[in-house]
């Protein structure tokens, strides 16, 4: 089988809409926040393969490694906040903390 | 990106010193509280302002070099410069109005000051970006910061899980924008404005992945702004951060949304308008309108805010549109569209700036009305009376009301004026008639808050709380309302300068 | 001198507006604030004078004209122009200004300075309002006047104030934002906001007609025009009298007025095709108000629906379009202004008294009031329309213009059915003062009342004086207006076609050939005085 860029572009979008099913349906901060992860990998992807057979050229990659470095930075942050929830509420989980409704 | 250039060192740091002094502002003033253990905490305030004001000073006196920067990733000019200064003075606004909170209440956030300054930085480099990195290291820089901000306030349930929210729904949506950027960047070949624009010229990228790019893109930007049906976050994170943080968040994140949006559309003009004119134009209509009408019965003055929040955004789209409107109009359309295309531009930056002064004085007034430390005078009901014991405060406010409702001689009707004007003038008065409709709603709610500080009479359990430099600060404001709306036509061509420079 | 002369029109409108921040430094001392706010009231209306008497009523045109560059590349201006029209009505403004400040001296009680700070605001935003000859300064004088006025109603109300204000305000907007897309669409096609650059546009059928609807909505509801009156009597009933009387005094002319500056010449064709149903509309309204009148048990809002009747005779007379109705509508303007005026503050000296408004609760007041009972019979003749006074000048003409209108259709059932409207007007404003002022002296409450006190007799004075002058020499006000009245429906001229084919004999040029001539000449107007 001849991988081309259809392929790649197929695996993102898998992986994107994983990501998006997970941030949808899990209840759990922390699953929520890992699938927000796997959409910008799936992004990623995308560059990177953009990168090989668009452009030839190396600017998809170092867009992809500045998403690693952000996404990083944003789980640092994002649990730091999940903590912080739990102190306050005693649980990390999306549907019970809904204080501000009305 | 594709040529590396060495570029002219002394030129491009000259450039950028606006940028570092932000930045080494924000990491000094860490260090400085870190490490100074003998400094009394408000003095960091004056550390923050005084970074501020030699931002003001040395962009205003040393002539930054205009032009691409960075191999092109920046773009300095009236455009960047213009959103500097804005998000400066509201980081000013802000300081005053947060150090006023936690003298009054002896409750320090020392983290709030260099994560402001790293929030403006974040701002600045978005208003300038020249790539879609830049864009996209703007928007998670004064993301991130911003999710503290909101979020941080120690052991304040609200506050935690309106930063919980605000992250997880900015993470989402910075997914979105991110995958948009991959397929504009397939598409395009590049990263960079200007490959963008070369390529969408020469009409060799590729359909299906730039319409496919722009639409994820604008969902990305559709979080930022609180466009419908993207704005869910905005009742919640605008109800739970403290007063001076919504007030920041309402005025400077709205502002460097539509500043990037604002050259993003015009970027893909031509492409954006042929694949998403309608889907806009219909969303500016929902955003308005579910705004005004959901903020009708909200009880908690953050909250209606907030929708409102979401109704101006809807106007500022309305202008996005009326800028569209032309390139499908055919030829005849377009022979005139540069006019619209400047006075819609310009239309947009003063509402831009119309709505960060009323906003903020609103704020401003709402963060030093409660009476306990850690809780906003939030409760419209609570306002009763507010004009016997607080003429200034209640003065203040009002002028803010009225000024978002659209009512003369407000800022806020001449801002309504002028992007209207340009909506009719792109013939798409049907439009205009929705957006007058949707003030006309909007007045309703505005004046409700006047009823109660003016009509009412004071209650048991009304707002005691007060903090003179705040007032003060709201009720300069409130006076610059007045001001701007009597006399609006300086700033008004001083943005369509602004904007000249731009438009592609 | 000459620094005001100069500019006295923006002297006029803005003398207030000052008074009204220099109020601030008085503090808590409301005796010296009401004093020094009486005086800004009387200087302004001075001020006001020079206009009246530097007046050239042999030009029609707009004079002491002020313009400066405003917005865009002088595309919007600060523009301010005095014709008759605008002299009149700018005149009676600030004619009632003092007497209203000094009627509030013993009605207002709390929080006095803000009271009066507001009063002088509105009173900027209504002379700009009249003055204005740019459609934006317009717009934004026509609003911000909402402001203090929604205050004044909210703040120093009666019991459902809060209700009353923000229905008022609310009404009030309805109209004017669609009015301001007509502006900015007329702004689009003209690339000026300039009134005299509307004019000159030469807009299709179509686009006239939604104009006219935009624009006259909101000088409807301002009027108000049945059925859009509903605002009206719950403004009127909830507000303090000082409030009433510049109410019916001079907001309700503003949408008159904007009627005939703004949606009559600017859209000619527009008036040709709404002209019919608007004055059958007018004429419901002069009959619903009386009726409604007749069985209003609380005087104040018996006096409100009055206007009602009478705002209708004003439309009626506007659109018979013919000058001798427009001249009649705009004298009945500033009539009404004085006899409903003098009688919501006649209906105030009672209520501070007293504290209700019920006709039930009195009865035979004339025993032990009789000046006031004078007064209030003065006021009820000339707001009935009795010769001699100016309620009747109004009336008449309009009734004549009407009678002999040549674009209304059933011109004279029209004419005679508003007739049936000044008899009923007549009844139940009389019926109400027997009840309150003659027969036994039943109530005891009402036994020891206090006659009026020298300062509510100078508040009434003058305008009883004016109701008699103005009647007996009409052409003191006729004479200033009428070539500007000729000049604004100009532009009517030449696009109306008369309705009735054979045309009336008494109309020179009248129905020839179609030939358009709306403009009955002077002559007739002329015998009217």
């Amino acid at each position: 089988m001849n991988v081309g860029l259809p392929h790649f572009l197929t695996v993102g979008a898998i992986l994107f809409a994983l990501g998006l099913f997970a941030v949808m349906s899990r209840r759990n901060a922390i699953g929520i926040l890992m699938g927000v992860e796997l959409m910008l990998n799936a992004s990623n992807i995308n560059f990177v393969a953009f990168s090989r057979y668009v452009e030839h050229a190396v600017d998809g990659q170092i867009m992809a490694a500045f998403v690693i470095v952000l996404a990083a930075a944003e789980a640092a942050v994002a649990l730091a906040i999940v903590l912080a929830m739990y102190r306050n509420f005693g649980t990390a989980n999306a549907d019970v903390v809904q204080s501000l409704k009305r | 990106m594709n040529d590396l250039a060495i570029p002219d060192f002394g030129r491009e740091i000259a450039a950028l010193l606006p940028f570092l002094i932000v930045a080494g502002g924000g990491l000094l003033v860490m260090v400085t509280d870190a490490l100074v253990k003998t400094l009394r905490k408000d003095h960091l305030s004056y550390l923050v302002l005084l970074v501020l004001l030699s931002v003001i000073v040395v962009q205003t006196t040393s002539g930054t070099p205009e032009g691409p920067v960075l191999n092109g990733l920046l773009l300095l000019g009236n455009f960047s410069r213009f959103f500097t200064y804005l998000f400066v003075v509201i980081g000013v606004l802000t300081t005053i109005f947060a150090t006023g909170i936690f003298d009054r209440d002896g409750n320090y956030r020392p983290e709030f000051y260099p994560l402001l300054l790293f929030a403006i930085l974040g701002m600045m480099v978005l208003a300038a970006a020249n790539d879609l990195l830049t864009v996209y290291l703007g928007l998670e820089t004064m993301s991130l910061a911003t999710y503290v901000l909101a979020g941080g306030v120690r052991g304040n349930a609200p506050s935690s899980e309106a930063g919980f929210k605000y992250l997880m729904l900015g993470g989402f949506s910075s997914a979105f924008f991110l995958m948009g950027v991959a397929f504009v960047y397939g598409a395009c070949g590049g990263t960079g404005f200007d490959q963008i624009a070369a390529a969408l010229h020469s009409g060799s990228a590729p359909m299906p992945f730039l319409t496919l790019g722009t639409g994820l893109m604008l969902v990305g930007f559709g979080f930022k702004v609180a466009m419908v049906p993207f704005h869910m976050w905005t009742p919640d994170v605008y109800d739970g951060a403290p007063a001076y943080v919504t007030g920041f968040m309402a005025t400077a994140i709205k502002a460097a949304g539509f500043a990037i949006l604002l050259r993003f559309v015009l970027l893909t003009e031509p492409m954006l308008a042929f694949a998403w004119y309608p889907v806009l134009t219909v969303l500016a209509v929902l955003t308005m309108s579910l705004g005004n009408i959901v903020a009708l019965v909200q009880g908690n003055i953050k909250r209606m805010l907030a929708w409102s929040s979401i109704a101006h955004a809807g106007y500022l789209l309305l202008g996005i549109v009326a800028i569209l409107a032309p390139a499908l109009g055919g030829p005849e359309m377009m022979a005139r569209a540069k006019g619209i295309v400047e006075e819609g531009g310009a239309a947009l930056l003063f509402y831009l700036v119309g709505y960060a002064l009323m906003n903020l004085a609103a704020f401003g007034i709402i963060n030093v009305m409660g009476t306990e430390p850690g809780v906003d005078g939030d409760q419209i009901s609570r306002y009763a009376g507010l004009s016997r014991r607080q003429p200034v405060a209640a003065a203040t406010l009002a002028v803010a009301m009225l000024s978002l409702a659209g009512i003369p001689p407000m800022v806020g009707f001449m801002a309504k004026f002028y992007i209207f004007s340009v909506v009719v003038k792109a013939g798409l008065i049907p439009l205009a008639i929705i957006g007058v409709i949707n003030s006309l709603i909007s007045v309703y709610y505005y004046l409700r808050v006047i009823v109660v500080m003016y009509m009412h009479d004071t209650a048991e359990d009304s707002y005691q709380g007060t903090e003179w430099v705040s007032v003060a600060a709201a009720g300069l404001l409130a006076f610059l309302i007045i001001y701007l709306g009597v006399m609006p036509e300086a700033f008004h061509r001083g943005a369509e300068i602004v904007f000249r420079q731009i438009s592609f | 001198m000459a620094m005001i002369t100069d500019h006295i029109l923006t002297w006029v409108t803005f003398v207030p507006l000052l008074g009204a921040v220099a109020l601030w430094l008085f503090g808590r001392r409301e005796g010296p604030a009401r004093i020094f706010a009486l005086a800004v009231s009387l200087v302004d209306f001075v001020l006001s004078l020079h206009l009246w008497f530097h007046f050239d009523a042999a030009r029609g045109d707009d004079q002491f004209v002020e313009r400066v560059a405003w917005i865009g590349n002088g595309q919007v201006s600060y523009h301010l122009g005095c014709d008759g029209i605008s002299l009149v009505l700018a005149l009676l403004t600030t004619f009632l200004g003092p007497l209203i400040i000094l009627s509030t001296w013993k009605a207002i009680t709390s929080r006095v300075r803000e009271f009066l700070a507001f009063f002088l605001l509105l009173q900027t935003a209504m002379l700009g309002t009249f003055l204005a000859r740019d459609m934006l300064l317009f717009y934004v004088f026509w609003e911000a006047m909402l402001i203090p006025m929604y205050f004044i109603i909210g703040i120093w109300g009666g019991q459902r104030r809060i209700y009353a204000a923000v229905k008022f305000f609310i009404f009030t907007m309805v109209g004017s934002v669609f009015m301001l897309v007509g502006i900015l669409y007329l702004f689009f096609q003209s690339g000026s906001m300039e009134l005299t650059s509307f004019l000159n546009l030469n807009l299709e059928h179509n686009a006239q007609l939604w104009l006219f609807a935009a624009f006259f909505l909101a000088f409807a509801i301002k009027v108000p025009v049945f059925p859009l009156h509903t605002w009206l009597p719950d403004a009127h009933v909830e507000a303090p009298t000082a409030g009433s009387v510049v109410l019916a005094g001079v907001l309700l002319k503003m949408g008159t007025y904007g009627m005939l500056r703004f949606a009559m010449p600017l859209f000619p064709q527009g008036v040709a095709y709404f002209a019919p149903a608007v004055s059958i509309l007018a004429v419901i309204g002069i009959i619903y108000g009386a009726l409604v009148a007749l069985v209003q048990p609380d005087i104040k809002k018996l006096v409100a629906y009055s206007s009602v009747s009478h705002l209708g005779f004003v439309v009626l007379g506007l659109f018979s379009l013919n000058s001798l109705g427009v001249a009649g509508g705009v004298f009945q303007m500033l009539a009404h202004g004085l006899s409903t005026g003098a009688l919501f503050l006649l209906v105030g000296v009672i209520y501070e008294r007293r504290h209700t408004r019920e006709i039930s609760e009195f009865g035979g007041l004339a025993h032990v009031m009789p000046l006031y009972a004078t007064f209030f019979m003065i006021a009820t003749l000339a707001s009935i329309g009795l010769p001699g006074l100016a309620g009747f000048v109004g009336e008449f003409t309009i009734l004549l213009g009407t009678f002999t209108s040549e674009f209304l259709p059933a011109a004279r059932v029209m004419a005679i059915l508003a007739a049936t409207g000044v008899v009923l007007g007549a009844f139940f404003m009389l019926w109400m003062v027997q009840r309150v002022f003659f027969g036994r002296l039943a109530n005891d409450a009402n036994k020891n009342l206090p006659d009026l006190s020298w300062r509510e007799v100078v508040v009434l004075v003058p305008l009883l004086v004016f109701m008699f002058v103005l009647g007996v020499h009409p052409g003191l006000v006729l004479d200033k207006v009428d070539l500007s009245i000729q000049k604004v429906l100009a532009p009517l001229e030449a696009q109306l076609v008369p309705h009735s084919p054979a045309g009336h004999a008494a109309i020179p040029g009248g129905g020839e050939e179609g030939a358009p001539a709306i403009l009955l000449v002077n002559s007739d107007a002329e015998d009217l005085r």
